[in-house]
């Protein structure tokens, strides 16, 4: 045998263990199992489109609903970057945005504390414990079930869920949303604050590291 | 004139021959490859495993690249599960000196998708934010977080010439499967 055939077996070999292992593994992990045929990287569908005033929005035009101008609203596309590379098309969804003073508005509303508005922390766990916005659930939207359940008894019939995460390039908000959405919680109460946490730390707002807000 | 040009040809191939013969013995002594398993399988095992502890995180750093199609998501998926796991495996093949030119190759050819891959995205965010190239700065997915990425490059260049080594190496020491297989563990020696 030569010296290639002798190679090209041992790759081949090593490939399938590799295959058969990364399966196996993956298969029994408990935490980051990755789910196949599970689109992770899909933005949902944030249903109808409306505007908080009621008014349909294109449904194929994502960049327009990035701005739908109530006063709720950031004032900037959704494509825009806080890091300021240039524009991010990446980032362009279909959800409604909250703006910095909006969501400092909120948290300062007395209603908020009763559970009539909601955030959500959609960045990695141990990021979550080391500081968040004060009252904020966390939930991965990588492995939503582990805290779903917390999350959409706290948003049933709340008037708003804010969903953040790390600001800047980040979408873990806007796949949050779709897992909120699949999880019946109605599109028009959620929001996603594309400042995220960057912006929040930035301006030196006041942070959390209770585990369970 | 004749003999003094064959003096001189048989001078030069005698260096080469020299050369050689010292790179030859060099090699069958078996410590260069032992050194170049032991570095490529302390990288790939430690990047592995960093991936495979974080595999949303590499998911998430696949997706970047814009290589693999996103939908059906079954290939963005299944790329993150694997590459891990055959770094891994690679590294250990390399550590235990099992398939060693198997695993040599397989990382070789991990290393030559991997640094254009690294590379052309270093460009397209040079663009983006109309830095220096030695600049940007990002994660690659390497398992080793965000990185100067001119640096990333070089220390993939370093990791490619080892495999290549390992790849090319004649030597059989310090491999147990050539125990196992009852064949002499450096033949040429």
């Amino acid at each position: 045998m030569n010296a290639f055939t002798r190679t090209s077996i041992e790759l081949l070999v090593l490939g399938l263990v590799g295959i058969a292992v990364s399966f196996g593994a993956n298969a029994v992990r408990e935490t980051g199992f990755i789910k196949l045929t599970k689109d992770y990287f899909d933005k949902g569908n944030p249903g109808n489109k409306t505007k908080p005033d009621g008014v349909a929005l294109p449904a194929d035009d994502s960049s327009s609903v990035a701005t739908p101008g109530a006063s709720m609203q950031s004032g900037r596309p959704a494509s825009s970057s806080l890091s300021g590379g240039g524009v991010s098309t990446h980032l362009q969804h279909g959800y409604q945005e909250i703006s910095f003073d909006d969501v400092v508005g909120i948290l300062n509303d007395p209603q908020t504390a009763q559970g009539l508005n909601i955030l959500v922390d959609a960045r990695k766990a141990d990021l979550f414990n080391e500081g968040h916005i004060p009252g904020a659930i966390h939930c991965d939207p990588y492995e939503p079930q582990a805290s779903i359940e917390t999350v959409l008894a706290r948003a049933n019939g709340v008037e708003k869920v804010i969903v953040y995460c790390g600001g800047g390039d980040c979408e873990d908000s806007v796949f949050m949303c779709r897992e909120l959405i699949e999880a019946s919680v109605p599109n028009e109460t959620i929001f996603v604050y594309p400042g995220g946490w960057s912006e929040w730390t930035a301006k030196r707002m006041p942070v959390s590291t209770a585990s369970e807000e | 004139m004749d003999g003094q040009e064959n003096a001189g040809l048989h001078g030069e191939r005698g260096i080469v021959d020299r050369r050689e013969s010292i790179l030859r013995r060099l090699d069958q002594s078996g410590i260069p490859l032992l050194l170049v398993r032991l570095i490529l399988a302390a990288t790939f095992i430690y990047m592995g495993a960093m991936k495979v502890r974080e595999p949303f995180d590499f998911l998430k750093q696949v997706r970047m690249y814009h290589m693999l199609p996103e939908s059906p998501p079954i290939y963005l998926n299944a790329t993150a599960i694997v590459l891990p796991w055959l770094e891994i495996i690679a590294g250990l093949a390399l550590i235990g000196g099992f398939a060693v030119r198997g695993a040599a190759a397989m990382l070789g050819i991990m290393l030559c998708v991997f640094t254009p891959a690294i590379f052309l995205r270093a460009l397209s965010i040079q663009a983006e934010k109309a830095i220096s190239f030695f600049q940007v700065v990002f994660d690659c997915g390497c398992g080793t977080g965000p990185v100067v990425i001119w640096t990333k490059l070089l220390v993939n260049i370093g990791l490619l010439a080892l495999s290549v080594i390992a790849l090319v190496s004649q030597s059989r020491r310090f491999c147990p499967m050539a125990w196992l297989e009852g064949r002499p563990p450096d033949p040429s020696s």
